[in-house]
């Protein structure tokens, strides 16, 4: 009998576990977002603000994006969201469920933590994956400018830099394909400064203008003792750069940091507080030792002669 | 005084003397055999030790991250035994306990063998040892090796004049009444180290004042010895041994390691010397129960050591506790064998009066001393594993500590030496007292000599 109560208690609670996990693995898809289209013009400006939001909030599961058949990433991982399957598979509305509600477990809900619009941008990043998918038209009706894409080859990258007003420029060269000089406009360039361990970024994919020029202001970026500092520019991804090394200031002093006074570590002079308890304790020590052998004579003065 | 008592303490005296100074005569083959065997391991030892000095400390395991390993532990294990000559005399004995007086001698020896080889054990550590002396040109206060190096070496002057001070009176009556006994030099040295002792109340005085002063004195230094050695590795911002109860975790630990080798010493003296009349049960048990109250204090020290900085696991001292507590871990075999025999077991054996007694006691302090030399290994290597920057670029063998055959045969030798030392002393000299015995049973032995 007690046997049986035990046996009905474990299935149970068993069962309840199953049941509970099962819930919490669910993505739940509001039934009036179910068709739900794209709220939010699909065009580049969408797009690339979508990828910003994607590498801040999501890349670090997810990972980089690609075009590819279907996910192979392993089971239970974060997918490869730019996957065809997952694209034809899933409406903007039920997608932008997914990613607002989470699955309740590995997958966190990011209701609360992206505005919705934030939450249409990332949808038209994914989009940009998978071509055949067919965002919704402007409001004339007409499908969605998409700016001119640079389609010739870049020739030559110049990086400068102004003294003065801080201001680097990036000016692009390029040939189109039967090798005629272009001015490469809408072309996406990046700036970094150049650390020792990686790179400290100034202007990501900001777009050449109509001269095939982009400009971008340096901080206040610390410099070599000489005043000078790498800049690296970076054109599609990083196909093509160039490197200068250039001067910003006349250079500064290091002061190393540990030269101030620090409680213990000063680096060129002893605390004497420090040295007063060495001595003091080494003397202290080192008298009461003396003191000892000389009581040693002593004894020895006592001898019987 | 009456003819009857003088006569009462002459016969006392004779039977104290005869069984005290005759181990020292005597040179039975097991002795040889002993001394044999760890000159045979000293003597591999130099020779690991000439091929490490001639290549390099790359013949060891350590390399970049593990830089501390096999010799840097046995160093703090040491100093730890060490530690007991003050527990013993000083702590103990200032509280005016009579029962150490069998024992004190013992505890000195140990703690002059065991501090001179955690001298030595450091240099051996080094690629350069002809580089030690920049520790005293270029030495900075504010470098806790610099302190270390000062207090190793005034432990060492104080516990060789705590070991020779109390001597004086022995040697004074070895030299009256060992003429015969003795080949002509050793007498002759004890002739002259006794600095011509003949037991006035004068000389007593002075003795038993320089004694107490000393004593008192040791107590600071040797907190300061092993907080030191605590802080070589406490003061540096690493998983494992960013504490800041480090000091009095070595400390505590310390006394365990140094009354698991004094039980040991005990025994063995007391079973070859035959000094079961001096060195009783009642003194097993004594010092049975002195090694639960400091094991019991480490043990409290061990649980805050690890309980606090694995309630929070931040990220580095995470890796560090699971290496330690995970039986998958690198050393989680190591660190429960340690934990579980050299600690929890001993205290809860040394509960019950049954294994307070001398055999059981021996085999305890066997476990607690390996222990404590384990638990060095644990305290020192898997650190240097978990650095906080990630550890990249580079071979392999760097992400791991295996001390090769050198490393592992120099440590055996050193600990080799400082059993030999104290083998040495304990034949050199009478392992108890004559003086304090004679004193404890109300002996005038001022006329005896
Ligand atoms: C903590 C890691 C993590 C982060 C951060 C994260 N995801 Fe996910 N995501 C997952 C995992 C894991 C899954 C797969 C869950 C499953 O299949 O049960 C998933 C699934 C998804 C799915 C559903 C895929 C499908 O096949 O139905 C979408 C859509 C998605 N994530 C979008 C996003 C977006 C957009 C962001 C950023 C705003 C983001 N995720 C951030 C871990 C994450």
């Amino acid at each position: 009998m007690k046997k049986n109560i035990l046996n009905i208690l474990s299935l149970i609670s068993i069962s309840l576990l199953i049941v509970g996990n099962v819930q919490a693995q669910n993505w739940t898809i509001d039934p009036e977002l179910k068709d739900a289209q794209l709220k939010i013009a699909y065009d580049e400006a969408s797009i690339d603000a979508g990828k910003s939001v994607y590498d801040k909030n999501c890349k670090a599961c997810h990972l980089e994006i690609s075009a590819e058949e279907n996910n192979s990433r392993a089971a239970g991982a974060a997918p490869n969201l730019g996957n065809k399957e997952f694209n034809k598979g899933n409406t903007d509305g039920e997608i932008f469920c997914k990613l607002s509600h989470g699955n309740g477990s590995s997958m966190p809900p990011y209701e609360a933590m992206l505005s919705e619009d934030d939450r249409w941008k990332v949808i038209a990043y994914m989009r940009s994956f998978c071509e055949s998918y067919e965002g919704p038209k402007a409001d004339d009706g007409a499908a969605a400018v998409v700016a001119e894409k640079f389609e010739g080859e870049i020739s030559k990258l110049d990086l400068s830099f102004d003294k003065d007003s801080k201001v680097i420029t990036v000016q692009l060269e390029g040939k189109d394909s039967s090798g005629n000089k272009v001015v490469p406009k809408n072309v996406k360039v990046s700036v970094f400064v150049k650390r020792a361990f990686g790179q400290l970024p100034l202007c990501a994919d900001k777009k050449t203008d109509d001269k095939g020029q982009i400009t971008t202001e340096l901080g206040d970026v610390p410099t070599d003792t000489a005043g000078f500092i790498t800049l690296i520019a970076s054109v599609n991804g990083g196909k093509t750069t160039a490197e200068a090394n250039v001067q910003v200031n006349e250079g500064y002093t290091w002061v190393n940091p540990l030269d101030g006074t620090h409680l213990w570590a000063t680096r060129d002079k002893t605390p004497l507080w420090l040295m007063i308890m060495y001595f003091g304790g080494t003397l202290l020590v080192l008298g009461v030792i003396g003191w000892s052998v000389l009581q040693l004579f002593r004894i020895w003065n006592l001898r019987e002669r | 005084m009456s003819e009857i008592k003088k006569q009462d303490d002459n016969v006392i005296m004779e039977k104290i003397r005869k069984d005290l100074l005759t181990p020292m005569t005597t040179f039975p083959l097991g002795y040889k055999i002993w001394i044999g065997s760890l000159l045979t391991l000293i003597a591999m030892a130099i020779w690991a030790y000439y091929i490490q000095f001639q290549e390099g400390l790359g013949v060891t395991g350590m390399r970049d991250y593990v830089s501390w390993g096999l010799y840097i532990a046995s160093f703090v294990f040491f100093v730890a035994t060490a530690l007991v000559g003050m527990l013993i005399s000083a702590v103990v004995g200032l509280l005016g306990q009579k029962w150490i007086i069998p024992i004190s001698r013992i505890a000195e020896m140990i703690a002059l063998a065991f501090v001179m080889m955690a001298g030595i054990v450091i240099v051996v550590d080094m690629g350069r040892p002809d580089r030690l002396l920049n520790v005293f040109i270029y030495g900075r206060f504010q470098s806790p090796i610099f302190w270390d190096i000062t207090v190793v070496n005034i432990y060492l002057i104080i516990s060789f004049l705590l070991l020779f001070l109390p001597l004086l009176p022995d040697l004074g009556i070895i030299r009256n009444h060992m003429k015969k006994d003795l080949p002509k030099w050793q007498w002759n040295l004890y002739n002259v180290l006794s600095l011509g002792w003949v037991g006035t109340p004068g000389q007593y005085k002075i003795l038993h004042r320089t004694i107490r002063v000393l004593l008192i004195m040791i107590v600071p230094v040797a907190m300061a010895l092993h907080t030191v050695t605590s802080w070589l590795s406490a003061l540096t911002l690493r998983a494992g041994w960013d504490s800041t109860i480090f000091g009095p975790y070595y400390v505590s630990g310390a006394f365990v390691a140094g009354s698991g080798a004094v039980l040991i010493a005990m025994y063995f003296l007391r079973k070859y010397y035959k000094l079961e009349d001096y060195i009783t049960d009642f003194h097993f048990d004594k010092m049975g129960k002195l090694m639960v109250l400091v094991a019991l204090v480490y043990l409290y020290f061990n649980i805050n050591e690890f309980l606090v900085p694995a309630y929070k696991m931040k990220t580095a001292d995470a890796h560090h506790i699971h290496t330690l507590f995970s039986l998958h871990g690198e050393y989680g075999v190591m660190f429960w064998m340690v934990q579980i025999f050299g600690l929890i077991l001993p205290i809860f054996l040394g509960f019950f009066k049954r294994f307070r007694k001398p055999f059981p006691m021996m085999l305890i302090g066997t476990a607690v001393l390996v222990g404590a030399w384990y638990k060095r290994v644990i305290i020192v290597v898997p650190t240097m594993i978990h650095a906080f920057l990630p550890i990249q670029n580079v071979p392999e063998e760097f992400h791991h500590y295996n001390p090769t055959g050198i490393e592992i045969t120099i440590t055996l030798g050193t600990i080799a030496m400082a059993v030999l030392i104290f083998s040495i002393l304990a034949k050199l000299f009478p392992v108890i007292a004559l003086w304090e015995l004679a004193e404890e049973k109300g002996v005038d032995i001022e006329k005896d000599l």
